[in-house]
């Protein structure tokens, strides 16, 4: 037997199964947004279809659940419904707002008249405050506690569940 | 052979499609998905080189054994990286619940090999020795340790990130950075080494033999090192244009060596070549076509990769720019419906010296099940460079877009390299006829005989 051979291979095989295997079951795209903990940046954007002024500032003292999304973005039209139902159930406790960006609002405001809304969607114009937030795509949802400091961040679309989950952490 | 002829044009045809597909001017991203298909390949080629020493010089088996099993792990380590969910990886089909299974499976083969290496490895005969160190066996050994270093560079790039998770719990990630300035000098090494081993007699060889290998070729990395200076070309990517020079005077030199002994015994040409080169010399003739494909393909990546020339340009309708000696004109925007996808498209009028050249349509597709729009580039490829416009914004109502141009040089030198690669290890993989008929005149060994109830 050659024992180099055994002692060298043992090393190099403990090391690198070691590694793999503490690596099983996290997730790396799950990169936490820097913004967590932070204050949530402010905007005031114009609504859709009422023109009114939303100031995410005013909405201090409740939990907000922050959605950016488009009408060109398949996902987003799987999350909708379940926004929806979840708005309609928990509002006024906790204020749900819709943010869109990169879209005409003609089109969105068809898109609500077909798939119905329960809480206001802002026009983000020029995708200022999508880069604000660090918004890597559509839909992604920002969970801002009542002190207005963002709590939670989810990408992609969002089931019940996860939506349910993600509240927990700011209904605290 | 067969899987390493499969492997490279794999790895060559992921590069192309990267290229060609998704807009971001690149062939090659460091990604551990890629790295995942690069590791078994660069223990795979060394493994070809240090089995010929065994066959030749009856040393360095238990080493050859070694890159073999290395290939194989190595080879559902890249499964465990595609498929475990555990790195971080553009290719994003990665979240499946086989992680832990590949991972037992990894961790089996691993033991089972080293327990199979270090109980038999000693069995194995060494029957001869490295004669010197300006030796061909000398030169393959180093051939096989710049390979190695090459595995383990990689490896260490792909698998840091795990570690420092482990550790402190942060994420990070290995970039281009880490792995240009690392394997830049090791690919210019075994690009040296590629020249100089052909170059050597196998066993001893007089001072006087290297020294009528070595110094010839000089002239030739001299030229080609005048010509990459003419074209711009400084640091790394000169070093490895005049190795290549080197390397392509060496192979060439041995390619045709069996040819040219022919015919100045008074063979024809014809029948020399025919011979010399497709009949008695096809192994070394086919392994010699596999080394001048590497030259280039080693060439057109270093260029083609420092010497891109990228240039963000805006356009409203109609107007025209100047971009790497093209000039560029945006003739307009159509957007179009397809069932699965609704793409943008931008039609450029691409001319060179006022005459036109291409029509290139970039576009800005948005599937429906994806967050996010994927642009798809367009490219215009001659010989000399590829002419790469990618789409980074565009508004079809107002009929205005944002490029990014790359005017890159050599590119498709790699593609059509690495097929003349495989076609020449293919080629090489006919059986001699001499060895055919040994084969069938020799009786077989004891072991092997079929029985024979």
């Amino acid at each position: 037997m050659n024992r180099t051979v055994l002692l060298v291979g043992v090393i190099i095989a403990a090391i690198l199964l070691g590694v793999l295997f503490l690596g099983l079951g996290k997730n790396p795209n799950a990169i936490r947004s820097p913004l967590i903990g932070k204050a949530a940046p402010a905007f005031a954007l114009r609504e859709v279809g009422t023109g009114r002024i939303i100031d995410v500032t005013q909405l201090k003292g409740k939990p907000v659940v922050l959605n950016f999304w488009a009408t060109w973005c398949g996902p987003c039209w799987e999350e909708h419904p379940i926004l929806v139902a979840n708005a309609r159930m928990l509002q006024p406790n906790v204020q749900f707002l819709g943010v869109v960006f990169q879209d005409e609002e003609s089109k969105i405001l068809s898109f609500l008249n077909q798939r119905g809304s329960s809480y206001p969607t802002v026009v983000d114009d020029k995708g200022k405050t999508a880069i604000a937030y660090g918004v890597g795509g559509v839909p992604e949802t920002y969970f801002i506690d009542a002190n207005g400091v963002i709590a939670e961040k989810f990408s992609g679309p969002m089931n019940a569940d996860v939506l349910q989950e993600h509240l927990r952490k700011v209904l605290r | 052979m067969l899987p390493w002829i499969f492997l490279s044009i794999a790895i060559m045809l992921g590069g192309w499609w990267a290229y060609e597909v998704l807009g971001w001017g690149g062939y090659w991203a460091w990604d551990p998905v890629e790295n995942a298909s690069l590791l078994p390949w660069l223990t795979a080629t060394a493994a070809l080189h240090s089995i010929m020493v065994v066959e030749r010089r009856g040393i360095l088996k238990g080493w050859t054994i070694t890159l073999i099993q290395a290939t194989f792990l190595l080879v559902i380590l890249g499964t465990f990286m595609t498929r475990s969910g555990v790195f971080n990886s553009v290719h994003s089909f990665t979240q499946s619940e086989i992680g832990p299974t590949i991972l037992a499976f990894l961790a089996a083969a691993l033991l089972f090999v080293i327990a199979l290496l270090a109980f038999r490895i000693d069995k194995l005969e060494t029957e001869g020795r490295i004669e010197g160190a300006a030796s061909r066996e000398a030169m393959f050994l180093v051939n096989n340790l710049f390979f190695v270093l090459l595995t383990f560079t990689v490896l260490i790039g792909t698998v840091f990130p795990l570690v420092v998770e482990a550790f402190n719990g942060k994420q990070m990630s290995v970039g281009r950075p880490y792995f240009d300035s690392m394997v830049v000098p090791i690919g210019a090494a075994l690009l040296f080494v590629l020249g100089i081993g052909p170059a050597l007699p196998w066993g001893r060889a007089t001072g006087e033999q290297v020294r009528k290998a070595l110094l010839p070729p000089i002239a030739t990395a001299v030229a080609f090192a005048i010509v990459g200076w003419a074209v711009h070309a400084r640091g790394w990517t000169l070093l490895t244009i005049a190795f290549g020079g080197y390397a392509a005077h060496v192979t060439l030199g041995q390619m045709f060596f069996p040819m040219f002994q022919r015919m100045k015994k008074g063979e024809s040409a014809g029948t020399a070549f025919v011979d010399g080169q497709l009949r008695r010399g096809r192994r070394r003739f086919a392994s010699y076509i596999v080394h001048a494909s590497v030259i280039v393909v080693i060439i057109a990546i270093a260029v083609s990769s420092s010497m891109r020339q990228t240039t963000e340009l805006h356009f409203v309708k109609g107007q025209t720019q100047q971009a790497s000696g093209f000039d560029v004109t945006f003739v307009g925007a159509e957007e179009r419906t397809e069932p699965h996808r609704h793409s943008t498209i931008a039609r450029f009028n691409v001319a060179r010296d006022g005459k036109q050249v291409a029509v290139l349509e970039p576009r800005m597709n948005q599937y429906q099940s994806m967050r996010e729009p994927i642009g798809s580039p367009d490219v215009y490829t001659t010989a000399g460079g590829d002419f790469y416009i990618a789409l980074s914004n565009i508004d079809p109502a107002a009929q205005t877009t944002s490029i990014t141009v790359f005017a890159a040089p050599l590119v498709v030198w790699i593609w059509i390299s690495v097929i003349l690669m495989g076609v020449g290890a293919l080629f090489g993989l006919i059986p001699s006829r001499r060895t055919a008929m040994r084969e069938a005149r020799e009786p077989l060994p004891e072991a092997a005989a079929p029985e024979t109830a």
